[in-house]
């Protein structure tokens, strides 16, 4: 038969309920209840010290990733306006100060800067503090010298700006701090105000809970806490704030397990790191680190003793006595822990004074943890993504060194803005309708110094230079012209391309019939001028000359992965990539046939400072120098005569930009690609809703990228010729051998031995003439 | 009463256990989290002698920056020496000289066909250098050859 209870239970229960016993029954039954809670609260127990290690554990290492901008490299010679190393100045928080009597000071006077810089653990080694004096002339830093006693200096490398950091979903940061390296005022103010027995008791102090509790009762509400910092660390993990009873009893365990575990620096150490501190947006700032940054803009380390004193006086409130909501309750509070330090001897009367006197000196915008270049940081993680695993960038606290100049994002952020509002207003177009995306690398080094990904750069959304991949129009022509000089036995500059109506018949039997932007065909056009006037008839021709899969297989060798079908479509650009992908195929052009992996990351450092990982720069000759110079004299004459003739006019003619126009069907997208000697840029504007925007490549986007060129400092473009390239004259009216003394003649360069060899009347110079004549005599 | 000791005794084992064994699996966990690390190529390359920083650039920094590269290439830190090129290439992009110092460094470590680049960009930023030409062609043949 089925039993329901075993027998030895129903038989435990007769002894119990009827054997003959010293104690009455309800006693015994007090007993049983007595066993059965102490098992539940052990196993309780058991179930709060799990969750007390693993956090514990937890908080010494989940730190997102910092990521930093590129340093500021300041070396005699260096064109650099002093206005623009005092913007750097700012993002990095030095404090201006004639005192210059910590890492992290400066002053400036006319056309002279001295400071003392932060020291920084780089991938190569440690850049020491120095403490320098910088003299500019004319936008130049002219004379560096060490303060001390003038000796010249040669190279200083600055301490990068923090730009964001890489968050996991809740949004934590934070500034992980050793206790070494925390202040010895901040210890004992923090002991002082919040724990003064904090060494002798084992986690929670009766005494001091009935004194609060006394008190409490007296005043009618809850006044006066009576938490020891292991209570409060204990509070920060895991509990709400909620004051109840049961909160009360696993705040006690809780804080008992902590320090049965961990020794007192241990938990002094957690807590420093853990503690609420405010609130920026989204994002909590935890901790004395993090605080330090974001209410001062300054290391822990560099802190004086007014600044320690209202960081301490957070921690009984941080919204409460939010310094910059609540100035006079936090200065009150502050001077208030600054007079306990000095009855408890730690700060004499007169720092006392002194500190009571000056300002809360909290700097006034936060540097937003919640970064302010999030169309950089979320390209520096995708790229991270490819070698890392999503937890340690979020937990390792790791130090990215990244290759965002922040001056040059900020300008080009500003453009982009500033530029879209002027075109809207110029042609008619609702306000705030326009999108765009903006991408800025430096030729040589193939990195990504400035990236926009949304007209409001702070915006957190869609990463237009990502994920916006768009028909890029004309801007595929280069590929196809840069293919067929690569043939220079076939093609050069010179060479007459036929530029008159075609019609093709498709693979699914539909006539294209492509037309030119100005509805009219132009006849037989010298390569160089169908790219620069970006004739739509001589160009498809040309591409199926070539073939469409060769032309796919140059963007290939350029690094571009997507599939791109191979219809002859694609000729007049009816392949779509995003802003990033059509800066590697222009990147490649500008650094003469070069490709470079574009990077935005340069180093990887552990948290401690160790190195990781170098990016290094790595480089393919993927099209020859004659080639690359010849396709890139086209994109000049593009800039100069062509459909981008009206650039010069935002940037100044002095600078020789190289670059392509580009606009999709119907004016949806609007593109410009181009560089300088030592940048380069792409732009694209348009909508995400893919409504044409009633642009052209250089109504549009070639405006913006006119204006961040004109604020970028760079240097004009200067083709040099490599060898086994020579100019020629050609005749343009009868695409012949030429000379200066040719009404139409232009110079051209041309692969030696590929130009026309047969002269125009107007080229024969004297010389040739004479002997002409005397051939004819002695024939 | 001896039921009673027996479940006061237990409980504190439970207790203790609690407190004793717990979760080191998870401090692992985080300590073995895998990050890559290149490898930084610390075997000592061959000591080519190089021509004097004063003669690859008139920029103090630059100088700085290759007498640096030199001494960590003496000490057979390729990687760190080919770190110091870079940053000096940031400071001056079109110095071939430079970027022909970065195609030997690269050489030594093995790279050839990096190395090759890197003397053809050099190449491509020479200019009438002749010197400098038959040097990085002379590069380019010794990293084609195997």
């Amino acid at each position: 038969m089925f039993r329901i209870v075993p027998r030895w239970v129903s038989h435990w229960y007769l002894n119990f309920r009827y054997a003959d016993s010293r104690f009455p029954l309800w006693l015994r039954w007090i007993f049983i209840a007595g066993i059965a809670g102490t098992v539940l609260l052990a196993c309780y127990t058991v179930y709060l010290d799990i969750i007390i290690r693993v956090r514990f554990e937890g908080v010494r290492w989940a730190i997102p990733a910092r990521v930093y901008a590129r340093p500021l490299e300041l070396y005699p010679g260096k064109k650099l306006p002093p206005m623009e190393l005092l913007s750097e100045l700012r993002l990095l928080g030095y404090q201006k100060t004639s005192l210059l009597d910590r890492p992290g000071s400066y002053e400036h006077r006319g056309d002279i800067i001295q400071m003392v810089t932060r020291p920084f653990q780089y991938w190569d080694g440690t850049e020491p503090s120095v403490g320098i004096q910088l003299t500019f002339n004319n936008g130049v830093l002219d004379d560096m010298v060490q303060l001390s006693d003038g000796t010249p200096v040669g190279l200083v490398r600055l301490d990068p700006a923090v730009v964001g950091s890489i968050y996991p979903a809740h949004n934590e940061d934070r500034v992980l701090v050793q206790l070494t390296d925390v202040p010895q005022l901040l210890i004992d103010a923090l002991l002082i105000i919040e724990d003064q027995h904090f060494y002798d008791h084992y986690g929670i102090r009766p005494q001091s809970i009935l004194r609060a509790l006394w008190t409490n009762l007296r005043a009618g509400s809850a006044v006066q806490g009576g938490s020891t910092l292991t209570q409060q660390l204990v509070k920060n993990f895991f509990l709400s704030n909620a004051r109840t009873i049961w909160r009360k009893f696993n705040e006690a365990i809780m804080s008992f397990l902590v320090e049965f575990h961990y020794q007192k620096a241990e938990i002094l150490e957690a807590y420093m790191n853990e503690i609420f501190l405010g609130q920026d947006g989204h994002r909590s700032i935890n901790g004395f680190g993090l605080a330090s940054e974001f209410y001062f803009q300054k290391d822990l380390r560099e802190l004086k003793p007014a600044e320690i004193a209202l960081l301490v006086a957070l921690v009984k409130g941080a919204s409460y006595y939010d310094p910059r909501r609540h100035p006079e309750r936090a200065k009150q509070r502050r001077d208030l822990v600054l007079s306990e330090l000095e009855k408890a001897g730690k700060l004499d009367k007169e720092s006392m004074r002194a500190a009571q006197r000056t300002s809360l000196g909290v700097m006034s915008t936060a540097r937003s943890g919640v970064t302010q270049f999030p169309a950089f940081i979320d390209l520096v993680r995708r790229q991270l993504r490819r070698d890392y695993k999503e937890a340690d960038l979020t937990s390792q606290g790791l130090q990215i060194h990244t290759t965002l100049d922040p001056l040059i994002q900020l300008r080009t952020e500003k453009e982009v803005s500033d530029t879209l509002t002027a075109v809207e207003r110029q042609r008619g177009i609702a306000a705030n309708k326009l999108q765009a995306a903006a991408v800025v690398t430096s030729i040589d080094g193939g990195e990504l110094l400035a990236v926009v990904g949304d007209r409001n750069p702070r915006f957190a959304g869609f990463n237009r230079v990502i994920d916006a991949v768009r028909p890029i129009g004309s801007l595929i022509k280069p590929v196809i012209y840069i293919t067929a000089l690569e043939r220079s036995e076939r093609y050069t500059l010179a060479s007459l391309l036929d530029d008159t109506p075609i019609e093709l018949t498709l693979e699914d039997g539909q006539v294209w019939e492509p037309k030119n932007y100005d509805k009219e065909s132009h006849g037989p056009v010298p390569l160089y001028q169908a790219l620069a006037m970006s004739y739509n008839l001589s160009t498809v021709k040309l591409g199926l000359e070539l073939g469409t899969e060769t032309v796919i297989e140059s963007l290939r060798r350029m690094g571009i992965d997507r599939k791109v079908n191979s219809y002859p479509s694609m000729f007049l650009g009816a392949v779509a990539l995003s802003p990033l992908e059509v800066t590697q195929i222009y990147h490649t052009f500008a650094n003469n046939g070069f490709r470079v992996d574009l990077r935005a990351i340069r180093a990887v450092l552990t948290a401690d400072g160790n190195p990781l990982q170098r990016y290094s720069l790595s480089i393919e000759q993927v099209f020859d120098a004659p080639s690359s110079y010849l396709l890139n004299y086209a994109l000049q004459e593009v800039v100069r005569s062509g459909t981008a003739r009206y650039l010069p006019n935002i940037t100044g003619p002095d600078m020789n930009l190289a670059g392509k126009t580009g606009t999709s069907d119907d004016l949806r997208d609007s593109w410009f690609a181009g560089f300088s000697g030592d940048r380069m840029a792409v732009t694209w504007v348009g909508n995400d809703d893919n409504i044409p925007v009633g642009l052209t490549g250089s109504s549009g986007a070639m405006v913006v990228f006119g204006h961040i060129m004109k604020s970028l400092d760079t240097q004009p473009l200067t083709l040099l010729p490599p060898e086994g390239v020579e100019m020629i004259w050609i005749d343009s009216a009868t695409h012949l051998r030429g000379g200066p003394a040719c009404e139409k003649g232009v110079e051209l360069p041309f692969i030696i031995g590929t130009a026309p060899t047969e002269k125009a009347p107007c080229g024969e110079g004297v010389l040739d003439k004479t002997f002409d004549l005397f051939r004819g005599l002695f024939k | 009463m001896n039921c009673m000791r027996a479940w006061v005794a237990l409980g504190i084992v439970v207790l203790l256990s609690g407190c004793a064994g717990l979760p080191q699996a998870t401090v692992k966990e985080r300590e073995e989290a895998p990050a890559p690390v290149i490898d930084l190529g610390q075997e000592p390359g061959a000591v080519i002698p190089h021509e004097a920083p004063a003669d690859v650039s008139d920029n103090r920094a630059t100088r700085t920056l290759l007498a640096q590269a030199d001494q960590l290439e003496a000490k057979g830190e390729l990687e760190a020496s080919a770190a110091a090129l870079e940053r000096a290439l940031r400071i001056e992009p079109k110095n071939a000289r430079l970027w022909h110092r970065l195609a030997v460094i690269r050489l030594a470590q093995g790279q050839n066909s990096l190395a090759a680049n890197f003397a053809a960009k050099s190449n491509s930023l020479a200019g009438k250098d002749t010197d400098l030409i038959a040097r990085n062609n002379q590069l380019m043949r010794d990293a084609r050859s195997p």
